[in-house]
């Protein structure tokens, strides 16, 4: 899933300035996995602002809502009166969720609340970490499932550099060598034969270096 | 979920009751809370003492809504960690209350108006002087400006 | 008014009769709780912590007290003492006399109830020879506690009462009141107690320096002997075995100085600043006129007598005993055995309970608990439970993994009291085969189990054939059960010392049990016999104490010393456990000559062959400072008791097994036959080595528990249980992740469902809902 962290209080009560009147809308789904952007955190970041403005002597009114997802233009559509209302929407959502709302209210400031981070899972409650770089051309068949893109600092594709010692990557004893961990599960998989197959040159036009992706399936339009 | 907000006056620092909000969970705590009144023992009378299963129910927005809406300080007040009925509960609210703390810094609200404080059930006197305590760091500190 | 003679009376609130009440109501009956002072709670309330936990006994206890007196089919009634009971079992008539405050009697009550339970405690006099008990820095262990406690009068701190300093060193005297001529048993608690105190007397201020002088160190109970062993070498208590002479103050202090003699005679003098008498316990005086104008028997030290196998009946029918009063105790046996009272006085009035029981009021669930139990284990605890639930009514799966019912017990030939085992065990066996309610299942194993308090699951396998309902081995049944109680025993170790397996004369505990019954004459031929105390227990891989082995070596020698009046037993001890009534045992074998020898863990007996194939034990004698040589006949180990292969069982039901492999209970002090999970109870050897009798009321202590769950019309609920809405929910599996009463199922679409019986209704997982989807509902 898509993992976020709430921007700094300093950074979001910058944002909104002045305003008198903002919506706070949050997404149900990925950020709230994450404990960044659910109807849990838009209440405590609600309350926040309003103690904030109260302290400065000045007053805000704010709208708290939380939608399924802001990544689907019929779900924006359930907000529109509040949207409306409002001089500015806070939303929660990442990057996708905030821009569509920019899209479906073009003539509303939106502001993000949250950095949008990185893809990846729950390794236990309260702890996420990065899978998936979104590189367009998965190559996990031949790591054993270990993707040296996202999880190799320098992103190295044919094995591990110099800077890998017991197991570590040279950027911090914290982080594991991806490439050390390919190895091991090859070896467990009896795969290991996989390091010496020979590769074309990984396609990087797909990965977002290239320009912005779109799909289109000609079988699922109207 | 939405207290009514606490419509006061404040005159001077010198005349300034803190309101206090005492979480207190309803094992060891509120048997030391029953203890204290039943000793007729004193402590504030500004204190509002709300009583919930466990410690580790009280969340965030509980506390920070007790703060926007009329209170000075808020105290939790847990069993010991290892005397939890619920295992983790007390350990969950003190992670909570330090995390809550560093909120309250971005805010510039001063982190000691909220305490977590682990109870035992016969501690009827250290009940009340922990109250008293943090009744006192509160009035050194003036009411939220609001 | 209730029905009264669905009632049962429970004379003392101490912490037995405040239990007793509870089981007794949480199963549908109507209580009066008579207590002579102004206050429920007895001397286990007065106290400062509670070993082996050292927990504060208020903390833990303080919501059963405030339950105890809230509910609404007991009746309390404070400074009220029983005048006199008249009736017969099922249907007694109480007189109460119930004073005012200040000790006027105020009215008569007349109460008709069908039980009594008698759980009056103890009381604790200085004896007469202690006069030094006048000087002020001479306390005894109560006022120590009190002076300990948080609320009591010094606010916790250690102070002297002479001068309200921080006293630099204190001494306990053990024994008092107790082993003398006066008193032939010991008190039982006195060693453990003077450990707590004298162990948190040093955390609190590790400049004092603390004595204990005693004569024997009895702690015997589960956890106790760790608790000794930090106590003296984390907490550097010092203990010295020793015999006080007298105790005498010092001219111009308020100080007192201690003359005593230690176990090599060498006499020493020592000055504290205060001292501490660990009194012992007695039947309380009222208690014991109450019980003489009953007619109820009495020992000749005033102790209710009651027998092995009915550890809480007195002797008559329809009126209980729990407690203190029928033996000094401690409070985990007290609750215990409390459990135990209140399953005998049920079944008492069983059959007017079961018509109509009392509704008391509880959050339902809408299911009725299923009407039946599962009792792993067909020992003589397993068959106990059993017989106490199919006697009310309830279905019971018995299940047994060898193909005989009576476990260990089938080796034993006496209790202690000089019972005989044999024909009790088969009696019991004979009563649990022909019992309609009852469902054995020989050979076989509990295979699969699940499920929550008041409907479980469970799948029994057949191991090899039996006669097993006609099922042949390889087979499985399930069955659906309400409870279930673990009663799976232990084992006796297997040991290589001192030459056991490999000379035929060494023989273990259990092998002399039979040459006693069957070879007397081997028996008459012998002229000297050794016994070898804590083989296997107390060691560094093994630290805890199995508790029977003193009584049973002191029995079995007496025994031997009435067969072969002219035989020469020896016996080699490290500290001589016959705990509470069993010290007369060690007072006769004494008169009878019988030689003991105490040794210490670094200085054990060695016993070698000779080349004729005779045995030779060598042991350093402490009193003569030398080794002896004795040359015996034969010789008995009493071997240690180790747990059976608990792990196995504990993970298939999710119970925690001890560092010893015992199973642990939900609180070692306070709730010695339940586990944390609800609805599974815990009897027998299985919780740890104990005598017959302390295994039979632990198994009606364990009934009595099932039964609050069996007898309720409906599964019970916490008043609040969380409830999800599945349309907020976005499965992102945190209320299941972080839930600690297991109550949060994830099913097959991902998405979580409470189980409302499983719900304790804390609330946590309301706040961690990043979606807030959760709410507690009632």
């Amino acid at each position: 899933m898509i993992v976020g962290q709430q921007k700094d209080f300093g950074e979001i009560k910058k944002m909104i300035g002045a305003y008198k009147r903002i919506l706070v809308l949050g997404c149900q789904t990925c950020v709230a996995i994450s404990f960044a952007g659910g109807k849990r955190e838009v209440e405590i970041l609600a309350s926040m602002i309003r103690m904030d403005r109260k302290m400065a002597g000045q007053d805000i009114e704010i709208i708290e809502e939380a939608i399924l997802r802001q990544c689907d233009f019929e779900f924006l559509d359930s907000v529109k009166d509040m949207v409306a209302d409002c001089d500015a929407v806070l939303s929660l959502a990442c990057g996708v969720g905030v821009q569509a709302m920019a899209e479906r209210y073009p003539d509303k400031v939106i502001l993000p609340g949250i950095n949008t981070t990185f893809m990846g899972l729950t390794e236990e409650m309260g702890i996420w970490s990065e899978r998936c770089a979104g590189c367009g051309d998965c190559v996990l068949d031949r790591t054993g499932g270990l993707c040296p893109i996202a999880r190799c600092s320098k992103g190295l594709l044919n094995g591990p550099c110099g800077g890998s010692v017991n197991g570590k990557c040279e950027i911090s004893p914290d982080v594991d060598c991806v490439w050390q961990l390919i190895i091991d599960r090859l070896k467990t998989l009896n795969q290991l034969e996989k390091l010496e197959e020979i590769f074309p040159v990984k396609d990087w036009g797909v990965s977002g270096h290239g320009g912005t992706r779109k799909i289109v399936r000609k079988d699922l339009t109207a | 979920m939405n207290p009514e907000p606490v419509n006061r006056i404040y005159p001077m620092a010198d005349n300034f009751e803190p309101l206090i909000l005492v979480f207190c969970c309803k094992y060891c705590p509120s048997c030391s809370v029953d203890l204290a009144r039943s000793a007729k023992l004193q402590y504030p009378h500004s204190i509002k003492i709300i009583k919930v299963s466990c410690i580790g129910a009280v969340g965030t927005i509980h506390i920070l809504k007790a703060l926007e809406n009329g209170a000075d300080g808020v105290c939790l007040m847990g069993c010991l960690e290892e005397n939890c009925e619920y295992s983790t509960g007390s350990l969950r609210a003190r992670k909570r209350v330090q995390y809550v703390k560093k909120l309250l810094g971005k805010l510039s609200i001063e982190q000691e108006r909220l305490e977590m404080y682990n109870l035992a059930a016969a501690e009827a006197h250290r009940f009340c002087e922990l109250v008293r305590e943090i009744t006192e760091t509160v009035r050194t500190l003036g009411p939220i400006p609001r | 008014m209730f029905s009264t003679v669905r009632s049962i009376l429970v004379v003392g609130g101490g912490i037995a009769g405040i239990q007793a009440c509870l089981d007794l109501t949480d199963s549908g009956c109507f209580v009066y709780l008579i207590e002579k002072s102004a206050f429920i709670g007895g001397k286990t309330a007065q106290l400062d912590k509670t070993y082996p936990v050292n927990d504060c006994p208020f903390c833990i206890r303080h919501n059963e007290y405030i339950e105890c007196i809230s509910r609404a089919n007991i009746e309390v009634l404070t400074l009220s003492e029983v005048k006199n009971i008249k009736g017969d079992s099922g249907n007694f008539h109480a007189t109460i006399i119930q004073h005012t405050s200040s000790g006027e009697e105020e009215k008569t009550i007349t109460l008709n109830v069908g039980s009594v339970i008698l759980a009056t405690g103890f009381d604790s006099e200085v004896p007469s020879y202690c006069e030094y008990i006048k000087f002020p820095n001479v306390i005894t262990s109560m006022e120590f506690e009190r002076i300990m406690s948080l609320d009591g009068p010094c606010g916790g701190h250690l102070i002297r009462p002479s001068d309200r300093k921080k006293p630099r060193n204190i001494a306990w005297l053990q024994c008092i009141g107790s082993r003398d001529i006066k008193h032939d048993y010991c008190s039982t608690v006195c060693c453990m107690y003077a450990v707590k105190q004298a162990s948190l007397a040093r955390r609190q201020n590790r400049m004092l320096n603390t004595s204990i002088f005693f004569m024997d160190m009895r702690v015997c109970g589960k956890d106790h002997e760790r608790y000794y062993n930090r106590a003296k070498d984390e907490d550097e208590v010092r203990f010295v075995r020793s015999g006080v002479n007298s105790v005498i103050p010092v001219d111009g202090t308020d100080d007192l100085l201690i003359r005593y003699a230690d176990e090599q005679g060498k006499i020493s003098e020592e000055i504290y600043d205060m001292v501490v008498l660990s009194l012992g316990l007695e039947p309380s005086g009222d208690a014991v006129k109450l019980a003489r104008g009953l007619g109820i028997s009495l020992d000749k030290n005033n102790f209710v007598e009651t027998g092995s196998f009915t550890p809480v009946n007195t002797s008559i029918p329809g009126i209980y005993v729990c407690g203190a009063f029928n033996a000094p105790k401690d409070i985990s046996e007290s609750i215990t055995e409390a459990g135990a009272a209140a399953c005998a006085s049920l079944l008492n009035i069983a059959e007017l309970r079961y018509t109509a029981p009392l509704d008391v009021s509880v959050a339902k669930t809408g299911q009725k608990p299923v009407a039946a139990g599962l009792v792993v284990g067909g020992g003589v605890s397993g068959m106990v439970s059993t017989l106490c639930l199919a006697d009310q009514g309830y279905n019971v799966f018995l299940i047994e993994k060898t193909d005989k019912l009576g476990g260990h017990a089938l080796k034993l030939r006496k209790t202690f009291k000089g019972e005989d085992v044999k024909s009790y065990v088969k009696e019991l066996v004979a009563r649990v085969e022909n019992h309609d309610f009852i469902d054995i299942y020989l050979n076989s194993e509990v295979r699969d189990t699940d499920g929550y308090a008041g409907n479980f699951k469970s799948t029994i396998s057949i191991l090899s054939s039996g006669l097993s309902l006609g099922l042949s081995s390889g087979k499985t049944k399930d069955i659906r059960h309400g409870v279930t109680i673990i009663s799976t025993g232990a084992n006796p170790l297997k040991t290589d010392e001192y030459l056991y397996g490999k000379n035929p004369r060494v023989l273990s505990w259990f092998r002399l049990d039979k040459m006693l019954s069957e070879e007397p004459d081997v028996i008459k031929k012998a002229n000297v016999w050794v016994f070898i105390l804590c083989v296997g227990s107390r060691e560094p891989e093994r630290p805890y104490c199995s508790k029977i082995c003193c009584s049973n070596a002191l029995r079995n020698a007496l025994e031997l010393k009435n067969t072969n009046p002219d035989m020469e037993v020896y016996v080699l001890y490290r500290d001589m456990r016959t705990y509470g009534l069993t010290e007369n045992l060690y007072t006769e074998a004494r008169e009878q000559g019988i030689v003991f020898v105490r040794y210490n863990h670094n200085n054990r007996p060695v016993v070698e062959e000779d080349r004729d194939g005779g045995l030779q034990v060598q042991i350093l004698d402490n009193l003569l400072g030398e080794h002896i040589i004795i040359q015996p006949d034969f010789i008995t180990l009493q071997t240690a008791i180790v747990p059976g292969n608990n792990e196995n069982l504990g993970r298939l039901f999710k119970l925690p097994v001890d560092q010893d492999g015992f199973f642990k209970e939900a609180h070692k002090k306070f709730k010695p036959v339940e586990f944390s999970a609800k609805g599974i109870y815990l009897a027998g050897l299985a919780h740890y080595p104990k005598p017959v009798d302390e295994a039979i009321s632990q198994a009606q202590a364990a009934a009595a528990k099932a039964v609050t769950v069996l007898s309720k019309e409906h599964i019970a609920t916490s008043n609040e249980v969380a409830s999800i809405d599945l349309k907020l929910c976005v499965a992102c599996l945190t209320c299941a992740r972080i839930c600690t009463s297991g109550a949060v199922i994830i099913n097959g679409m991902g998405k979580p469902y409470v189980e409302p019986a499983k719900c304790r209704g804390c609330g946590i997982c309301v706040v961690e809902c990043p979606v807030e989807a959760i709410s507690l509902e009632p």
